[in-house]
């Protein structure tokens, strides 16, 4: 067993696909991030908004006001300097830095591709991915290789299968499968679309796309490893993400998911992307064939890296079990939603107002939730719990400094509507939500979910 | 395989940026293009017009008064007022292409008024409208300050009378509300119901996403909070009687809530301005995609809702600032009701008709 393990840590194979994949994944993030910025997002999500929303534990990460400017441009520079290799570890590490600092500052912009991409640029941190093909490997040249220990390839194909797997057992459930939600209330709305807007609203397509939907996330995993079944595969992997671009507003997640893929492709395939784009772009000849030849010898260094890629990656795995340990609806009470690859999978909707009540002056008020929160973050407020008691604390701070009183009791009246059925009064209206601390504890404010889902 | 990879690259390139196009086909069954027609011609032009000849001819009556108070071109000048301030209640909610672009709700009724600022602004002849700071200082709430807030009509007519400044301030009111209305007018007419009509896709811009969250918004802010609920006290603990709409007039909030019930339902129901026309309409909209609430059909539930918040309404006195004063859990009754009709607008049938309740265009996943 270990001496297997120790053969295969040993195990080495050509470089060209992890070279590729940092061009294409810094190119990638560069235009994401540029995209972000030009659609004024910045303003409208982190800058306009006077309260932002925390993850728990990060409450001190928050926008910098103008500066927030600069972490854009800083992580959108260390992505450049990624896809060119150079100063490749301090350029990977602070772009996952910067990223997961930008996705930390208000929770509700989350999405899990943006997730993927943290999770991703942090097993980049420790892969050799600048030792071919790189400014890095040009300019120092014992760094350069033509040659990588496998593990630092098969990782990423790691991580992309437990993505796609996730997701495609998370689809195992009974309002997917049985009654095709939210497809069934979603595809109905892109009645504009040319050619396939008539087809939309057919009860079997919506089917149809719920069943191709969980087989396809199930099985794409093991037919892009499996070489026979690879180019059908990747077929695959292009017209599902182009029929969800064309779908869905999911902006560049769709292309990033199509470029990831090329890594299960053959060494071959990459050393004539590599070299049509030495080529083009006229680089020396020493960027295809390197004059080093760097040594990976299992020294503690490189154990270290292992060692951190195995947690990582093992963590993956675990975490999107985590909502086995909640009681009652995943979907409803969402603890254990977030980072477990639960992609698209529910069309959630509410309408959650709170009610102040001043014990000491007897008096009582509702708030108007405009006053605080940005159309967007009240539309994420009213369905998700932790926002919920989140926003009843700041509310509890709020009225106490800004009108001099004590302690306050904060109740919420929220209603909430989860794939197609009729709403439903969400959080227990009797809970003074200013007596609850935030935490991983279950969360017995929420009312019971009045039907039931089965599955996964 | 790099044939296979590039062929396939062309498609994704090609396939995404054609998905920007939005020249719809609009096969669907359900028409929505026809139900944008109805709004455009059966409701919202009609309920245009209609509301710029009243302010025109309050304008004019307004000339007559400034020109040569009396308690009689007072009356007529009152009853305009009133035709006009009704007549508003059924474009309100319309804050759409040339009305979202001049921000005319804002200029037009938000109350209360400030008495204080308009008697600040009264001496200088240069007072300028147009801006944002003067939002309470204009429209049908200055209007109403100006004809009952200042007493009696005796008093009113010798008020202004004696003082010039009132009857210029008087005029300026009256005729930047009928320049506005016309304007607004002219632009449906000239070009904007065309592009209205044409905008008939899902996005988030598309008309009847824009048009769906702006009613839903007026009846949540507006008639729910604005008419009922800020004078109940809902939000800030105290009762606010001053708080009414048409606060000096006395007897006419109920009947502008009323008026702005009845516009709500008209347009849900699609029965067109004031049972004009009827045609496509998000009731039936509901029906097509055989919607259900707890076993009921949604498009029912919202029907029965609006309809006992209206019963509820006409059991009340004709001043909301009287029931606040006397009997304010009638009026938070109300607010109750509206209260339920939002949640079955806002979250049940925006989410049955997937309808965005954000313009924000941020990415899903």
């Amino acid at each position: 067993m270990l001496d297997s393990l120790k053969y295969y840590l040993k195990q080495h194979t050509e470089a060209a696909p992890l070279a590729v994949f940092r061009i294409l994944f810094g190119l990638m993030m560069f235009i994401s991030l540029l995209r972000f910025w030009a659609m004024g997002w910045i303003e409208k999500l982190y800058l306009e908004p006077n309260f932002h929303f925390s993850f728990y534990g990060f409450e001190w990460v928050k926008p910098l006001g103008n500066y927030t400017y600069l972490i854009f441009m800083v992580c959108a520079l260390a992505a450049l300097l990624v896809t060119i290799g150079l100063w490749y570890r301090i350029a990977i590490s602070t772009f996952w830095l910067s990223f997961t600092y930008i996705e930390l500052m208000d929770k509700t912009t989350y999405l899990n591709h943006y997730y993927f991409i943290s999770v991703l640029a942090l097993l980049l941190v420790f892969l050799p991915a600048h030792r071919y093909f790189s400014v890095d490997a040009y300019r120092l040249p014992k760094l350069a290789t033509k040659h990588l220990p496998r593990y630092s390839i098969d990782a990423i194909k790691a991580l992309l299968f437990i993505v796609y797997f996730y997701a495609g057992l998370a689809k195992i459930n009974s309002d997917w499968l049985i009654h095709a939600q939210p497809l069934a209330t979603w595809l109905p709305g892109k009645y504009d679309l040319p050619f396939i807007g008539s087809l939309l609203e057919e009860r079997w397509l919506h089917y149809t796309f719920s069943w191709a939907g969980m087989l396809y996330d199930l099985s794409i995993p093991f037919l892009l490893l499996y070489r026979p079944t690879r180019s059908f595969a990747f077929t695959l992997v292009v017209i599902f993400h182009v029929l969800t671009r064309i779908l869905f507003p999911i902006g560049m997640f769709p292309y990033i998911m199509i470029v990831s893929a090329f890594i299960f492709f053959d060494a071959g395939f990459h050393q004539r992307i590599l070299l049509a784009l030495q080529k083009l772009l006229r680089l020396p000849k020493t960027f295809l064939s390197p004059i080093g030849k760097a040594k990976f010898d299992l020294k503690l260094g490189q154990r270290v890296q292992i060692g951190f890629i195995a947690v990582l990656l093992l963590s993956q795995v675990l975490i999107p079990w985590r909502h086995l340990f909640y009681p009652g609806e995943l979907f409803w009470h969402e603890q254990g939603f977030r980072f477990s690859w639960r992609v698209m999978l529910m069309e959630k909707a509410g309408y959650t107002n709170f009610t102040v009540y001043d014990p000491q002056k007897k008096e009582r008020f509702e708030v108007d939730n405009q006053d605080f929160l940005s159309s967007f973050q009240e539309k994420q407020m009213s369905f998700q719990p932790d926002f919920i008691l989140e926003y009843a604390h700041f509310l509890e701070r709020h009225f106490q400094k800004t009108q001099q009183r004590g302690d306050l009791e904060i109740y919420a009246e929220s209603y909430v509507a989860l794939n197609g059925r009729s709403s439903q009064v969400f959080i227990n209206p009797t809970v003074d939500l200013s007596q609850v601390k935030p935490g991983w504890a279950n969360k017995t404010w929420i009312l019971p979910f009045n039907d039931t889902i089965y599955g996964l | 395989m790099e044939r296979v990879v590039l062929a396939l690259l062309i498609t994704v390139t090609f396939a995404c940026t054609n998905e920007e196009s939005d020249d719809s086909q609009n096969a669907d069954n359900f028409d929505r293009s026809a139900m944008l027609v109805h709004w455009a011609d059966d409701y919202i032009m009609p309920a245009y017009q209609d509301y710029q000849q009243k302010v025109v001819a309050l304008n004019s009556s307004a000339q007559a008064f400034a020109n040569a108070p009396s308690t009689v071109l007072h009356s007529t000048l009152h009853t305009d007022f009133v035709a006009a301030y009704k007549a508003w209640q059924w474009v309100s909610f319309l804050e759409i292409g040339p009305a979202e672009a001049n921000t005319l709700r804002n200029f037009t009724n938000i109350y209360p008024t400030s008495a204080i600022e308009i008697n600040q602004a009264l001496p200088n002849a240069s007072y300028n409208l147009s801006l944002p700071s003067t939002f309470n200082e204009q429209g049908f709430p200055a209007l109403d300050y100006l004809l009952s807030g200042l007493g009696d009509p005796a008093n009113t007519v010798s008020l202004f009378t004696s003082n010039s400044d009132y009857g210029a301030y008087l005029l300026a009111l009256s005729q930047r509300l009928a320049d506005m209305a016309t304007q607004v007018v002219n632009d449906w007419q000239s070009s904007f119901r065309a592009e209205f009509i044409a905008n008939t896709g899902s996005s988030a811009t598309a008309s009847t996403n824009k048009l769906i969250n702006d009613f839903v918004f007026h009846l949540e802010k507006e008639l729910r909070a604005g008419k009922v609920g800020i004078p109940a006290g809902v939000f800030s603990g105290n009762t606010l009687p001053q708080n009414v709409e048409a606060y000096y007039s006395d007897t006419l909030s109920r009947a502008l809530f009323l008026e702005s019930l009845l516009a709500h339902s008209a347009f849900y129901k699609g029965t067109g301005f004031k049972g004009l026309q009827s045609g496509s309409s998000l009731e039936q909209y509901l029906d097509y995609l055989n919607i259900e609430y707890q076993g009921e059909a949604l498009s029912t539930k919202i029907n029965a809702r609006l309809e006992t918040a209206r019963l509820q309404a006409t059991t009340l006195d004709d001043s909301f600032a009287r029931v606040v004063q006397n009997s304010n859990s009638d009026l938070l009754s109300l607010y109750d009701e509206l209260q339920k009709t939002v949640v079955l607008l806002k979250v049940d049938m925006m989410q049955a008709l997937n309808v965005r309740v954000d313009y924000i265009d941020a990415d899903g996943d």
